[in-house]
Protein backbone atom coordinates (compact mmCIF):
# COMPACT_ATOMS: atom_id res chain seq x y z
CA UNK A 1 0.00 0.00 0.00
CA UNK A 2 1.49 3.09 -1.26
CA UNK A 3 1.67 6.03 1.00
CA UNK A 4 -1.16 7.58 0.06
CA UNK A 5 -3.53 4.89 -0.17
CA UNK A 6 -2.50 4.48 3.76
CA UNK A 7 -3.25 7.98 4.63
CA UNK A 8 -6.55 7.69 2.41
CA UNK A 9 -7.30 4.62 4.58
CA UNK A 10 -6.31 6.39 8.12
CA UNK A 11 -8.58 9.39 6.80
CA UNK A 12 -11.12 6.08 6.82
CA UNK A 13 -10.39 4.53 10.11
CA UNK A 14 -10.47 8.19 11.59
CA UNK A 15 -14.05 8.64 10.32
CA UNK A 16 -14.94 5.52 11.39
CA UNK A 17 -13.83 6.50 14.95
CA UNK A 18 -15.46 9.85 14.78
CA UNK A 19 -18.90 8.45 14.11
CA UNK A 20 -18.34 6.16 16.92
CA UNK A 21 -17.76 9.07 19.58
CA UNK A 22 -14.36 8.70 19.44
CA UNK A 23 -12.75 11.60 21.62
CA UNK A 24 -9.17 11.72 19.39
CA UNK A 25 -10.89 11.19 16.13
CA UNK A 26 -11.50 14.81 15.44
CA UNK A 27 -8.04 16.54 16.61
CA UNK A 28 -7.08 13.70 14.19
CA UNK A 29 -8.56 14.51 11.43
CA UNK A 30 -7.86 18.18 11.92
CA UNK A 31 -3.78 17.56 12.31
CA UNK A 32 -4.39 14.91 9.01
CA UNK A 33 -5.99 16.92 6.98
CA UNK A 34 -6.23 20.84 7.71
CA UNK A 35 -1.90 21.38 6.64
CA UNK A 36 -2.46 19.69 3.36
CA UNK A 37 -6.22 21.04 2.58
CA UNK A 38 -4.55 24.70 3.68
CA UNK A 39 -1.68 24.40 1.67
CA UNK A 40 -3.07 22.80 -1.34
CA UNK A 41 -5.74 25.89 -1.55
CA UNK A 42 -3.12 28.63 -1.02
CA UNK A 43 -1.01 27.77 -3.83
CA UNK A 44 -3.93 27.07 -6.01
CA UNK A 45 -5.43 30.27 -5.69
CA UNK A 46 -2.26 32.23 -4.66
CA UNK A 47 -3.25 35.94 -4.84
CA UNK A 48 -6.48 36.39 -2.66
CA UNK A 49 -7.23 39.55 -0.84
CA UNK A 50 -6.68 37.41 2.41
CA UNK A 51 -4.10 34.95 2.91
CA UNK A 52 -6.15 33.70 5.43
CA UNK A 53 -8.92 32.88 3.18
CA UNK A 54 -7.73 29.25 2.47
CA UNK A 55 -7.75 28.48 6.49
CA UNK A 56 -11.32 29.94 6.36
CA UNK A 57 -12.40 28.10 4.24
CA UNK A 58 -10.97 24.54 5.14
CA UNK A 59 -11.93 25.34 8.73
CA UNK A 60 -15.32 25.43 7.53
CA UNK A 61 -15.21 22.47 5.50
CA UNK A 62 -13.79 20.94 8.53
CA UNK A 63 -17.08 22.16 11.09
CA UNK A 64 -19.42 21.76 8.67
CA UNK A 65 -17.90 17.82 8.41
CA UNK A 66 -17.91 17.78 12.12
CA UNK A 67 -21.51 19.17 12.45
CA UNK A 68 -22.80 16.04 10.03
CA UNK A 69 -20.10 13.50 9.61
CA UNK A 70 -22.50 11.24 8.61
CA UNK A 71 -22.92 12.84 5.29
CA UNK A 72 -19.99 11.68 4.30
CA UNK A 73 -20.27 8.53 2.45
CA UNK A 74 -17.01 6.53 2.55
CA UNK A 75 -18.17 4.25 -0.25
CA UNK A 76 -18.33 6.93 -2.80
CA UNK A 77 -14.59 9.04 -2.02
CA UNK A 78 -12.22 9.93 0.06
CA UNK A 79 -12.84 11.72 2.95
CA UNK A 80 -9.73 13.97 1.60
CA UNK A 81 -11.57 14.48 -1.62
CA UNK A 82 -14.39 15.53 0.29
CA UNK A 83 -12.98 18.04 2.39
CA UNK A 84 -11.31 19.60 -0.39
CA UNK A 85 -14.45 19.58 -3.01
CA UNK A 86 -16.03 21.35 0.45
CA UNK A 87 -13.38 24.47 1.38
CA UNK A 88 -12.84 24.63 -2.60
CA UNK A 89 -16.66 25.76 -3.48
CA UNK A 90 -16.34 27.69 0.53
CA UNK A 91 -13.42 29.73 -0.80
CA UNK A 92 -14.38 30.28 -4.55
CA UNK A 93 -17.88 31.30 -3.49
CA UNK A 94 -15.86 33.93 -1.38
CA UNK A 95 -13.53 35.18 -4.03
CA UNK A 96 -16.71 35.49 -6.64
CA UNK A 97 -18.81 37.91 -3.87
CA UNK A 98 -16.07 39.57 -3.67
CA UNK A 99 -15.66 39.91 -7.61
CA UNK A 100 -19.47 40.64 -7.89
CA UNK A 101 -18.14 43.51 -5.33
CA UNK A 102 -15.30 44.88 -6.66
CA UNK A 103 -17.40 44.87 -10.28
CA UNK A 104 -20.23 46.77 -8.71
CA UNK A 105 -17.72 49.71 -6.68
CA UNK A 106 -16.24 50.42 -10.27
CA UNK A 107 -18.94 50.03 -12.52
CA UNK A 108 -19.11 53.34 -13.77
CA UNK A 109 -15.38 52.13 -15.47
CA UNK A 110 -15.57 49.50 -17.61
CA UNK A 111 -13.09 46.67 -16.51
CA UNK A 112 -13.21 43.17 -18.21
CA UNK A 113 -12.75 40.96 -15.20
CA UNK A 114 -11.38 37.85 -15.90
CA UNK A 115 -13.09 34.92 -14.50
CA UNK A 116 -12.56 33.61 -11.00
CA UNK A 117 -10.62 30.57 -12.06
CA UNK A 118 -8.27 32.77 -14.19
CA UNK A 119 -7.36 35.07 -11.72
CA UNK A 120 -6.88 33.16 -9.26
CA UNK A 121 -5.93 29.60 -10.30
CA UNK A 122 -2.59 28.57 -10.86
CA UNK A 123 -1.70 27.07 -14.01
CA UNK A 124 0.04 23.54 -13.95
CA UNK A 125 -1.45 23.21 -10.46
CA UNK A 126 -0.57 20.22 -8.39
CA UNK A 127 -2.92 17.38 -7.62
CA UNK A 128 -3.94 18.30 -3.99
CA UNK A 129 -3.60 14.59 -2.67
CA UNK A 130 0.10 15.06 -3.05
CA UNK A 131 -0.34 17.96 -0.07
CA UNK A 132 -1.11 15.06 1.87
CA UNK A 133 2.28 13.45 1.45
CA UNK A 134 3.97 16.61 2.47
CA UNK A 135 1.75 16.84 5.72
CA UNK A 136 3.90 13.52 6.46
CA UNK A 137 7.36 15.35 7.16
CA UNK A 138 8.87 14.70 10.43
CA UNK A 139 7.28 16.32 13.37
CA UNK A 140 8.41 19.52 15.13
CA UNK A 141 6.51 17.99 18.00
CA UNK A 142 9.05 14.51 17.86
CA UNK A 143 12.19 16.87 17.47
CA UNK A 144 10.79 19.12 20.35
CA UNK A 145 10.84 16.39 22.57
CA UNK A 146 13.36 14.78 21.51
CA UNK A 147 15.57 17.68 22.82
CA UNK A 148 14.26 16.81 26.68
CA UNK A 149 13.86 12.76 26.45
CA UNK A 150 16.82 11.22 25.62
CA UNK A 151 16.06 7.62 26.23
CA UNK A 152 15.34 6.24 23.08
CA UNK A 153 12.45 3.65 24.16
CA UNK A 154 11.03 6.30 25.89
CA UNK A 155 11.02 8.29 22.90
CA UNK A 156 9.40 4.85 20.84
CA UNK A 157 7.06 5.66 23.84
CA UNK A 158 6.15 9.27 22.97
CA UNK A 159 5.71 8.01 19.78
CA UNK A 160 3.24 5.79 20.55
CA UNK A 161 1.33 8.30 22.60
CA UNK A 162 1.59 11.04 20.05
CA UNK A 163 0.17 8.79 17.58
CA UNK A 164 -3.09 7.85 20.00
CA UNK A 165 -1.93 4.31 20.07
CA UNK A 166 -3.95 2.63 23.08
CA UNK A 167 -2.98 -0.76 23.12
CA UNK A 168 -1.31 -1.67 26.21
CA UNK A 169 0.67 -4.24 24.13
CA UNK A 170 2.75 -1.65 21.46
CA UNK A 171 4.40 -0.15 25.02
CA UNK A 172 5.14 -3.08 26.49
CA UNK A 173 6.86 -4.36 23.87
CA UNK A 174 9.20 -1.31 23.85
CA UNK A 175 9.77 -1.62 27.45
CA UNK A 176 9.75 -4.89 27.38
CA UNK A 177 8.07 -5.91 29.93
CA UNK A 178 5.63 -8.25 27.54
CA UNK A 179 6.61 -11.52 29.57
CA UNK A 180 4.88 -10.19 32.59
CA UNK A 181 1.28 -11.00 33.67
CA UNK A 182 -1.25 -8.36 32.30
CA UNK A 183 -1.80 -6.46 35.05
CA UNK A 184 1.76 -5.87 36.04
CA UNK A 185 2.12 -4.79 32.37
CA UNK A 186 -0.25 -2.31 32.63
CA UNK A 187 1.03 -1.08 35.61
CA UNK A 188 4.43 -0.66 34.10
CA UNK A 189 3.04 1.11 30.95
CA UNK A 190 1.31 3.87 32.85
CA UNK A 191 4.18 4.37 35.48
CA UNK A 192 6.38 4.98 31.96
CA UNK A 193 3.76 7.09 30.29
CA UNK A 194 3.76 9.36 33.95
CA UNK A 195 7.28 9.27 34.41
CA UNK A 196 7.78 10.52 31.13
CA UNK A 197 5.12 13.22 31.44
CA UNK A 198 6.86 14.57 33.99
CA UNK A 199 10.60 15.13 32.80
CA UNK A 200 8.57 16.33 29.93
CA UNK A 201 7.19 18.73 32.18
CA UNK A 202 10.47 19.83 33.71
CA UNK A 203 11.96 19.77 30.61
CA UNK A 204 9.81 22.24 29.37
CA UNK A 205 9.24 24.51 32.39
CA UNK A 206 11.61 28.20 31.86
CA UNK A 207 14.91 28.10 33.38
CA UNK A 208 14.51 30.46 36.28
CA UNK A 209 17.34 33.04 36.23
CA UNK A 210 19.71 33.45 39.01
CA UNK B 1 9.00 27.53 -3.57
CA UNK B 2 7.56 24.88 -2.34
CA UNK B 3 6.09 25.22 1.27
CA UNK B 4 6.22 22.39 3.74
CA UNK B 5 3.11 23.71 6.14
CA UNK B 6 3.80 23.01 9.64
CA UNK B 7 1.78 19.68 10.47
CA UNK B 8 0.08 22.11 13.68
CA UNK B 9 -0.27 25.31 11.47
CA UNK B 10 -4.01 26.60 11.03
CA UNK B 11 -5.38 24.66 13.92
CA UNK B 12 -5.93 27.91 15.83
CA UNK B 13 -8.53 29.16 14.05
CA UNK B 14 -10.53 25.90 14.88
CA UNK B 15 -9.64 26.14 18.28
CA UNK B 16 -10.97 29.18 18.51
CA UNK B 17 -14.26 28.44 17.03
CA UNK B 18 -14.56 25.27 19.00
CA UNK B 19 -14.53 27.43 22.09
CA UNK B 20 -17.62 28.51 21.65
CA UNK B 21 -18.80 24.29 21.74
CA UNK B 22 -19.33 22.45 24.96
CA UNK B 23 -18.71 19.47 23.52
CA UNK B 24 -15.03 20.26 23.20
CA UNK B 25 -11.56 20.93 25.33
CA UNK B 26 -11.76 24.35 23.60
CA UNK B 27 -14.62 25.06 25.60
CA UNK B 28 -13.39 23.82 28.76
CA UNK B 29 -9.90 25.16 28.42
CA UNK B 30 -11.40 28.79 27.43
CA UNK B 31 -13.59 28.49 30.63
CA UNK B 32 -10.79 27.67 33.03
CA UNK B 33 -8.32 30.39 31.04
CA UNK B 34 -11.58 32.43 32.20
CA UNK B 35 -11.61 31.29 35.78
CA UNK B 36 -8.05 31.19 36.49
CA UNK B 37 -6.99 34.21 34.62
CA UNK B 38 -4.38 32.42 32.33
CA UNK B 39 -3.32 34.04 29.15
CA UNK B 40 -3.18 31.66 25.83
CA UNK B 41 0.84 31.82 25.86
CA UNK B 42 0.88 30.96 29.47
CA UNK B 43 -1.68 27.85 29.11
CA UNK B 44 0.80 25.42 27.52
CA UNK B 45 2.79 26.17 30.59
CA UNK B 46 0.20 25.57 33.24
CA UNK B 47 -0.63 22.54 31.62
CA UNK B 48 2.60 21.06 31.26
CA UNK B 49 2.97 20.71 27.32
CA UNK B 50 4.04 22.04 23.90
CA UNK B 51 1.58 24.74 22.59
CA UNK B 52 1.28 22.43 19.43
CA UNK B 53 -0.22 19.88 21.67
CA UNK B 54 -2.04 22.69 23.22
CA UNK B 55 -4.32 22.78 19.64
CA UNK B 56 -4.40 19.07 19.63
CA UNK B 57 -5.65 19.02 23.31
CA UNK B 58 -8.48 21.86 22.41
CA UNK B 59 -9.70 19.89 19.04
CA UNK B 60 -10.77 16.55 21.28
CA UNK B 61 -14.31 16.00 22.30
CA UNK B 62 -14.55 16.71 25.66
CA UNK B 63 -15.45 13.51 28.44
CA UNK B 64 -18.34 13.74 30.03
CA UNK B 65 -17.76 14.16 33.89
CA UNK B 66 -20.42 12.23 35.20
CA UNK B 67 -20.02 9.46 32.80
CA UNK B 68 -18.55 5.78 34.13
CA UNK B 69 -15.77 6.12 31.31
CA UNK B 70 -14.99 9.29 32.39
CA UNK B 71 -11.30 8.22 33.72
CA UNK B 72 -10.62 5.99 30.48
CA UNK B 73 -10.98 8.67 28.36
CA UNK B 74 -9.30 11.38 30.09
CA UNK B 75 -6.27 9.12 29.98
CA UNK B 76 -6.62 8.42 26.32
CA UNK B 77 -6.65 12.45 25.76
CA UNK B 78 -3.94 13.34 28.14
CA UNK B 79 -1.43 10.37 26.66
CA UNK B 80 -2.37 11.85 23.29
CA UNK B 81 -1.51 15.34 24.36
CA UNK B 82 1.15 14.42 26.90
CA UNK B 83 -1.07 16.44 29.53
CA UNK B 84 -0.58 15.11 33.43
CA UNK B 85 -4.42 13.34 33.35
CA UNK B 86 -4.75 14.43 37.20
CA UNK B 87 -4.28 17.76 36.07
CA UNK B 88 -6.68 17.32 33.07
CA UNK B 89 -9.28 15.59 35.11
CA UNK B 90 -9.28 18.53 37.57
CA UNK B 91 -9.81 21.22 34.45
CA UNK B 92 -12.59 19.48 33.18
CA UNK B 93 -14.25 18.47 36.72
CA UNK B 94 -13.45 22.66 37.79
CA UNK B 95 -15.12 23.63 34.46
CA UNK B 96 -18.36 21.46 34.68
CA UNK B 97 -18.35 21.89 38.46
CA UNK B 98 -18.39 25.72 38.10
CA UNK B 99 -20.33 25.74 35.61
CA UNK B 100 -23.73 23.56 37.23
CA UNK B 101 -23.03 25.77 40.20
CA UNK B 102 -23.76 28.93 38.25
CA UNK B 103 -26.09 27.36 36.24
CA UNK B 104 -28.10 26.37 39.40
CA UNK B 105 -27.86 29.42 41.26
CA UNK B 106 -29.20 31.02 37.63
CA UNK B 107 -32.03 28.77 38.28
CA UNK B 108 -32.39 28.74 42.22
CA UNK B 109 -32.40 33.08 41.48
CA UNK B 110 -35.40 32.65 38.31
CA UNK B 111 -37.21 30.34 40.74
CA UNK B 112 -37.29 32.88 43.55
CA UNK B 113 -37.99 35.68 41.01
CA UNK B 114 -40.57 33.41 40.23
CA UNK B 115 -42.15 32.41 43.92
CA UNK B 116 -42.10 36.26 44.69
CA UNK B 117 -44.00 36.97 41.37
CA UNK B 118 -46.60 34.86 42.77
CA UNK B 119 -46.53 36.04 45.92
CA UNK B 120 -48.08 39.44 44.48
CA UNK B 121 -51.29 38.71 44.09
CA UNK B 122 -53.76 41.35 42.90
CA UNK B 123 -54.38 43.12 45.81
CA UNK B 124 -50.54 42.88 46.94
CA UNK B 125 -49.50 44.63 43.41
CA UNK B 126 -47.59 47.50 43.50
CA UNK B 127 -49.63 50.45 42.83
CA UNK B 128 -48.91 52.30 39.18
CA UNK B 129 -46.52 55.41 39.98
CA UNK B 130 -49.42 58.39 41.41
CA UNK B 131 -49.46 60.70 39.03
CA UNK B 132 -48.38 64.13 39.64
CA UNK B 133 -50.97 66.10 39.96
CA UNK B 134 -49.37 68.61 38.13
CA UNK B 135 -48.64 65.96 34.89
CA UNK B 136 -44.99 64.94 33.51
CA UNK B 137 -42.70 68.64 33.00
Amino acid sequence: MGDLDQLNATGERLHRELLGGDALAFSKIAELFLPPLVGALSRKFHNLSDPHLPNHAVADALLTYLAAPQKFDPTRGKLFTYLWVAAHSDLLNHIEAERKHTSRKTNEKVVELRPVHAVNEKEGEQDPEKELLLAEQSSLIQLKINDIVSDESDRKVVELMLDGVRETAAYAEILAVSDKPSAEQKALVKRAKDRIKIALQRGLRPRESK
Amino acid sequence: MTMHPNPMSGNEELVRRLKGNPDFVAYVLGRYQEQEGISDENLPAVLGTLPELVSRLALCRKPDADAANFATSVREIADYTLVDELLLADVIRQVSSLEALSKSSQHGFLAAARDRDNDVGPENEPSPPTEHPEGRK
